[in-house]
């Protein structure tokens, strides 16, 4: 079983009729869709590093100078993905009742020594790449950390050409600024 | 098959399993192998015969929660207790049932009362695994020429089962010993028939006795549908090809859960936080001590391995509340692997997939484990808490997009059979905690789940119906292309007109998220709050006009005495005071004003849309126009929200050329307003060190997630940088 | 909720509201729901005098409809859709069919154009509540097999039609058809009552195909239709379909496809069937072939225990098989299950159509009541607790007589039978129970009542169920009035010899079945005569259905030229 790449792309961008995409659900998975898929991102952005795995619709991870690291469609470049990349990007919280009131208004809104709101944005581009809304004291959510030579060498059979150990190095570079 | 009794054969079971990675050490199907067509027809049989058995227990029962809610299932079971396959309903209880069956062996039961054929078991008790005291579990014991060799289970979720408040759904309940009348895990009939003791302490302790024993008639009269038709496929199969092959339906379920695992997803660990207010302070309730504001932790960890194993975390997750909001484990991991199927897809929901899940005990005096600590934790609700984190493992298993390469609708697999459409899981209940739409979720708004196939429109109809009859304008439910990068549509709600005066009871139950944004959802009946962005179809009736007419009325109907007694599921029966010409006012409490006080009011309709997906400035400014032109959303909020550049003149234009470049600003002054993370986080650990603007809710919250589990309060003091000995 | 008035009606809202639709809006029909107006119209009706009244005087008239007239029942929802489909539908469906009947007469059609209801009734195309004719596909193979029955002299009849995609179930009992009083259109429910049919994704197209992840085999639900068709239409298909492996096993005559008129590729049906299905199934073809033969009769089988499945005898019933593909499999499905006969007729192709023809005027109305039998109420109570049925029915009857014998029917035209549902308090469905009483005048009508009710019910439900100490609640009657119209005669032939006609045998050929080939009789449909007795292992082809007849079984043909399929010994 196999889709148009043509048809990926719509699939990706919310286009896909509903009865396409219900097919696309009930058939197989086909096997080369995670291909497709890459390419297609691959040819949306203005860079030429190879993306090892989509991670937002603004960020990939990329291969890159023998290192493996989060990078916007724009380029901005966030570094090693295993360092959660909030830690690189911008942020605006809204943590008081005025910036908190630009987005909810009146009884809506939230209570600030309840939640604070956090915009993460891209310092090259401006994308607005995630959000949060958590207590304080919440350390920002590590998504997801993949393990890609698993996936590269067992699940789809072709390893990558270098190995990165599969572990959390987020505290790692907190552990360099608290010095 | 074996003469192991079936303690040993569990033992047996498991060892085997550790040993060969194979159910049963079944590396081989023999049966599915060798007679692939008889082995399908018998599946078909089975599952059929467990769809008849719903048939004749819905009917038999008196529950509208069971025939047009689908809170009801039957299932067939191996002599050891594993779900060989399942009807319709609610598939969250299948795991539960295994694990209720397997009890009962482990209790040594099979000595003692021991099993025999007509024997009716039951459990409601969240102490031994139940998930709350109206969803009762039944099983009966399967024999067949002496021996025992299937399980016929059920659970029906009663319409009152005894607690502190009426109804079934007990929010308020302060402890376990108000969840309503228990049944732990007994015997409760024999030969066909319930024991009069039964019945006795049903109409003695449930408000609605004659529903409660009409449900129970009916959970019995479907085990005993099955039981009667199991017979009849033994005849004509035989025993032995019966029992390998369900036995290997069970295997088969488990590596196809694997292999989709694989083609699915991607290793690698996952991670979400998620809170759910409570804010009950000053509001009516029970106890003292519910006199309190909480805030619950529901963080997720899950990590899939290379061989498709799973492991699922609820490290973090806060002390257990003095309201029906805790759980035990083992519905817990019911409850996951409910949404873990729908997610992973796959035709043959059974025991199978869970045997490659490694659910975490919660860490012990937490919410989601809390009876070691907290023996007295009441699960009135249970799954409220559970929903949030069951909407995790489906959104975790979807970064599983990459590899999917879907961000929309891959999750779930089409079940075969009659029903090719894909029911939307009422979507709502499978967000994860969102924030406001402009700020947009990077991961993806939607799974679809697939019901099983007769579900019979069960949810996305019956909530129709339940909508309807509420005066609820439903929206397009399927405006899944029209969501990119914007909230989505969804439904306004009026609030139901109950004389209740706290819609905080209400809400925190529903997950009205008083100070959080909760955007978690389960039902239809429950919402969050939305900003007034999404733009409610109630504008265009007349329903703001009819609603002012009747406030008074609505307001009246109870009164003081009612107030007093208010609690989630208060009827009222007083008699509508009737409303002369003169005393109407009117009244747009319709739509709630942005700058309206913060009490919600009766009657005051909830927007139940919730938040894109992606950049809002990212909205294909076709799409946007679209979007005005149907109504679909408010000039304001293209404006603001998706910085479009709108004009109208007799329908809406949006400039494309206008747009790009007031988006290009918007980017720059984020940009600029926005400060490095490192800045942030240098000043913020100082205000997290002094526990700044932190409402003691929030403190409370971190001290007992910390406290139980140690390694997260690591985790969170690492990252602040605050001493080891730090504490909130 | 008993009908009395708790707040008055604010009729200047009323016509404001309809001022403001009519003008403002410029609404094209108009619906009036009211959430009681099941018991007590008085509101409706004064709402929808206002409407006219300002209707006529802003010389703006569009449909105007209220429940209370369309489908008098308390469910609110159905009946709110019903009651929206009849204003905006009704008439310009009604405008459409006029002009169908004006061309008809043109080309000299004498008669008045009639439509079929959805419960299988029909009427004339000015009926007044047309929405009834909103789904009313299904009903002819249903209102066949019911006039068939009476042909046959069977009253329990379980009615199947193989189509191209889908199966299609449901039981006549005791010569009652199976009415849904709630079914689904068009994603609503609608309070129409309808037949009760149900159906499976299986059908002679569906696609067979092995789950790569499990290696499972799958039939459906989705097929191939008639376009593209099976793979040996070679018309874009690759995918393995139900009628590529009925050719395959030589049940399907591929010089015989259509009556000859479309042209098959057996090869690719072989090829493709190998690649995609018996080769990763380690079997041989005709093997495998057969095995996915044997999958769908259990599916078919399966979805018919389930469509009867409430608490019917199976050995009470004739199972009847009709739809282009059901000779074809009927006796595949019809399997080892104790029938008590199993039958189908040369015209199954078009039964449907036949059966449209064999439909009387009947018409129903239904009516939510509130009543109750007590059991521990004395008899004077229980009497005066059901006047309320009794009042349904007269008002309801005389509604229908009215309605028919304005359409030109007389009275003793027409037939009346009288229905309650009755469930025990409490619980959620009630059942339909047809009266043995026309009155509740005496505690022995009472009675009978209760013993039609629980008779039934134990029927439908197990032992377990049934109480005796809980009241019955009466929640709605119906009256069915029915004027018997001109059926196609089945003929009374004279019976031929057993032996059918020489000219009617074709050839022999060889089917694949228990696992080796057979030659099978291969006879010619049209030659066959009543009288004439086949044996299985044969085929009989018609030009648009072809009956298979595997060895165990024995066909005859009565002198209704109705087809009765017997196993032999």
């Amino acid at each position: 079983m196999s889709f148009d790449k043509a048809e990926i792309e719509m699939l990706m961008d919310g286009v896909l009729a509903w009865p396409a995409v219900q097919d696309m659900m009930r058939e197989a998975k086909d096997e080369d869709r995670f291909d497709k898929y890459v390419e297609i991102v691959q040819e949306r952005v203005p860079w030429d590093d190879r993306i090892l795995l989509p991670l937002t619709p603004a960020l990939s991870i990329v291969a890159r100078d023998g290192r493996r690291i989060v990078k916007c469609r724009c380029g901005h470049e966030f570094g090693d993905y295993r360092v959660n990349w909030k830690l690189s990007s911008l942020i605006y919280v809204r943590d008081d009742e005025e910036s908190l009131s630009e987005v909810y208004q009146g009884r809506e809104m939230p209570d600030p020594s309840w939640t604070q709101v956090r915009e993460y944005v891209c310092p090259g581009c401006g994308t607005q790449l995630e959000v949060e809304a958590v207590p304080r004291g919440c350390p920002p959510d590590f998504d997801f950390l993949p393990d890609l030579d698993t996936f590269y060498e067992d699940w789809l059979g072709r390893p990558l050409p270098d190995k990165a150990e599969y572990t959390d190095l987020t505290l790692a570079t907190i552990s360099e600024w608290t010095g | 098959m074996t003469e192991l009794k079936l303690a040993e054969q569990l033992k047996a079971n498991d060892k085997v399993f550790t040993k060969s990675g194979h159910l049963f050490g079944l590396d081989e199907m023999k049966r599915k192998e060798e007679n692939p067509g008889d082995y399908e027809a018998l599946w078909h049989i089975l599952s059929n015969m467990c769809n008849i058995a719903w048939e004749v227990g819905c009917k038999v029962s008196s529950s509208p929660i069971a025939v047009e809610g689908g809170d009801a299932l039957w299932a067939l079971h191996l002599p050891t207790g594993e779900a060989v396959c399942i009807s319709r309903g609610i598939t969250a209880h299948p795991g539960l049932l295994a694990d209720m069956i397997r009890k009962f062996i482990d209790l040594g039961y099979e000595e003692s009362p021991g099993f025999a054929q007509g024997d009716i078991f039951e459990n409601n008790d969240p102490h031994y695994g139940g998930i709350h005291a109206p969803d009762f579990d039944t099983a009966m014991p399967i024999f067949y020429d002496g021996k025992l060799i299937a399980w016929a289970s059920c659970v029906t979720h009663v319409s009152d089962s005894g607690s502190v408040t009426p109804g079934s759904v007990g929010f308020l309940n302060p402890d376990c010993y108000s969840d309503g009348v228990p049944v732990s895990m007994e015997k409760v009939g024999q030969d066909d028939a319930y024991y009069p003791w039964y019945e006795m302490r049903i109409r003695s302790r449930t408000r609605t006795p004659d529903f409660v024993l009409g449900d129970a008639k009916g959970r019995l009269a479907g085990c005993i549908t099955i039981r009667e038709r199991l017979m009849e496929v033994i005849e004509k199969y035989g025993i032995d090809f019966y029992l390998d092959s369900v036995h290997e339906f069970v295997e088969d379920s488990r590596r196809y859960a694997v292999g989709r695992v694989k083609t699915q997803t991607v290793p690698g660990r996952m991670r979400k936080s998620q809170f759910k207010d409570l804010a009950m302070k000053g509001k009516n309730v029970i106890l003292n001590k519910q006199d309190v504001d909480c805030l619950m932790a529901l963080p997720m960890e899950l990590e899939i391995d290379g061989d498709a194993n799973i492991r699922f975390s609820l490290r973090g997750a806060s002390g257990s509340v003095p309201f029906g909001e805790n759980i035990h484990p083992t519905a817990l991991k019911s409850g996951l692997l409910n949404g873990y199927s729908h997610v992973i897809g796959f035709d043959m929901f059974n025991s199978g997939p869970a045997a490659s899940w490694d659910v975490e005990l919660p860490p012990s005096g937490s919410w989601a484990n809390p009876f070691d600590v907290d023996w007295s934790a009441s699960s009135g609700v249970a799954w409220a808490p559970r929903g949030a984190v069951d909407q995790q493992p489906l959104r975790g298993l979807r970064p599983v997009v990459p590899h999917a390469g879907l961000h929309r609708g891959d999750g779930g697999r089409l079940r075969h059979h009659d029903d090719r459409r894909v029911r939307r899981h009422d979507t709502a209940r499978l967000l994860p905690r969102r924030a406001h739409p402009r700020a947009g979720q990077q991961r993806l708004a939607r799974t679809w789940l697939q019901r099983r196939r007769e579900q019979r429109l069960v949810h996305l109809h019956a909530q129709r119906r339940l909508r309807q009859r509420r005066g609820d304008r439903a929206l397009l439910s399927d405006s899944l292309p029209g969501s990119e990068h914007r909230g989505r549509l969804g439904w306004l709600r009026p609030v139901p007109r109950r004389a209740r005066t706290h819609r905080g009871v209400d809400g925190a139950q529903h997950a009205l998220g008083d100070r959080v944004p909760v955007r978690r959802r389960r039902h239809a009946q429950q919402g969050a709050r939305e900003p007034r962005d999404v733009r409610g179809v109630s504008e265009r009736t007349r329903l703001r006009q009819l609603r002012g007419r009747y406030q008074r009325e609505a307001v009246d109907r109870g009164g003081q005495a009612s107030r007093a007694r208010s609690g989630t599921c208060r009827r009222s029966h007083a008699r509508p005071q009737r409303v002369r010409d003169g005393d109407r006012k009117p009244c747009d409490a319709a739509i709630p004003d942005p700058g309206a006080s913060p009490e919600l009011r009766p009657d005051d309709p909830h927007r139940l849309g919730w938040s894109g997906d992606g950049d809002p400035i990212d909205r294909d400014p076709v799409s946007i126009e679209d979007d005005l032109n149907k109504g679909w959303t408010l000039p304001k909020v293209a404006a603001d929200i998706n910085g479009a550049v709108v004009s109208e003149n007799g329908s809406f234009a949006v400039d494309t050329r206008a747009t790009e470049a007031r988006r290009t600003e918007i980017r720059e002054k984020r940009k600029q307003r926005a400060v490095p993370f490192r800045e942030w986080w240098t000043a913020e650990r100082e205000k997290v060190a002094a526990k700044e603007n932190m409402d003691p809710a929030v403190l409370e919250m971190w001290r007992s997630s910390m406290s139980l589990s140690p390694d997260f309060g690591a985790e969170l003091r690492a990252f602040w940088g605050l001493p080891d000995d730090f504490e909130f | 909720m008993f009908g009395t008035p708790v707040i008055p009606m604010y009729e200047h809202e009323v016509e404001q509201g309809a001022r403001e639709l009519l003008v403002d809006e410029e609404c094209e029909a108009l619906a009036i729901v009211f959430l009681h107006s099941y018991t007590n119209a008085m509101h409706e009706e004064r709402a929808a005098q206002i409407v006219r009244r300002v209707m006529a005087e802003l010389g703006r008239e569009v449909p105007l409809e209220i429940s209370s007239e369309v489908a008098p029942t308390a469910r609110e929802v159905s009946r709110a859709n019903a009651t929206v489909i009849q204003a905006y539908a009704s008439s310009p469906a009604r405008k459409q069919l006029v002009r169908i009947e004006e061309r008809l007469k043109d080309i000299k059609y004498s008669c008045n154009l009639k439509t079929v209801l959805g419960y299988g009734g029909i009427a004339d195309i000015r009926y007044p509540r047309l929405f009834e004719s909103a789904m009313s596909g299904p009903v002819g193979g249903l209102m066949g097999a019911k006039y068939l029955s009476t042909v046959m002299g069977e009253e329990n009849i379980v009615c199947s039609d193989v189509g191209g995609t889908s199966f299609d179930a449901g039981a006549i009992t005791a010569g009652v058809l199976p009415i849904d009083r709630e079914p689904g259109f068009q994603e609503m429910y609608v309070n129409v009552p309808m037949l009760g049919i149900t159906s499976i994704g299986a059908g002679t197209g569906t696609y067979i195909r092995l789950d790569p992840q499990t290696g499972r085999l799958k039939l459906g639900p989705d097929s191939a239709g008639g376009t593209p068709g099976p793979t040996f239409m070679e018309a874009g298909n690759t995918t393995p379909t139900v009628n590529d492996v009925n050719l395959l096993l030589g049940i399907l005559n591929e010089d015989n496809y259509l009556g000859g008129k479309v042209k098959v590729n057996k090869q690719v049906s072989y090829d493709l069937f190998k690649e995609k299905i018996a080769d990763p199934l380690g079997q041989d073809v005709y093997e495998a072939a057969e095995t996915c033969l044997g999958l769908l009769n259990v599916m078919m089988r399966e979805h018919l225990v389930r469509s009867i499945m409430v608490g019917h005898d199976i050995r009470d019933y004739v199972l009847l098989g009709y739809g282009g593909g059901g000779p074809l499999h009927l006796l595949g499905y019809a399997s080892d299950l104790p029938w008590k006969a199993v039958a189908t007729v040369p015209y199954a192709g078009a039964f449907s159509a036949w059966g449209g023809a064999c439909m009387d005027y009947s018409f129903r109305r239904h009516k939510s009541v509130a009543s109750m039998i007590d059991p521990s109420a004395d008899d004077a109570v229980k009497i005066g607790y059901l006047q309320p049925v009794k009042m349904g029915w007269d008002a309801l009857e005389e509604e229908m007589l009215t309605e028919l014998v304005e359409e030109g029917f007389s009275a003793d035209q027409i037939t009346i039978k009288r229905v309650i549902y009755m469930k025990y308090l409490g619980q959620l469905d009630d059942i339909e129970v047809d009266s043995p009483v026309d009155s509740i005048d005496s505690i022995d009508d009472v009675n009978a009542l209760v013993a039609a009710f629980e008779d039934r019910y134990t029927k439908l439900f197990t032992l377990v169920a049934k109480s005796e100490y809980v009241p019955i609640q009466v929640s709605e009657v119906c009256v069915v009035a029915t004027v018997n119209t001109p059926k196609p005669r089945l003929r009374t032939h004279k019976l031929a010899d057993r032996k059918p006609d020489k000219k009617a045998f074709k050839f022999k050929r060889p089917v694949f079945r228990g696992g080796k080939w057979n030659d099978a009789d291969v006879w010619r449909m049209e030659d066959l005569v009543p009288g004439n007795e086949i044996d299985g292992l044969a085929v009989i082809e018609a030009s648009n259905t072809t009956l298979f007849v595997p060895p165990e079984w024995h066909m005859r043909i009565d002198e209704h030229d109705i087809y009765w399929l017997e196993r032999k010994g």
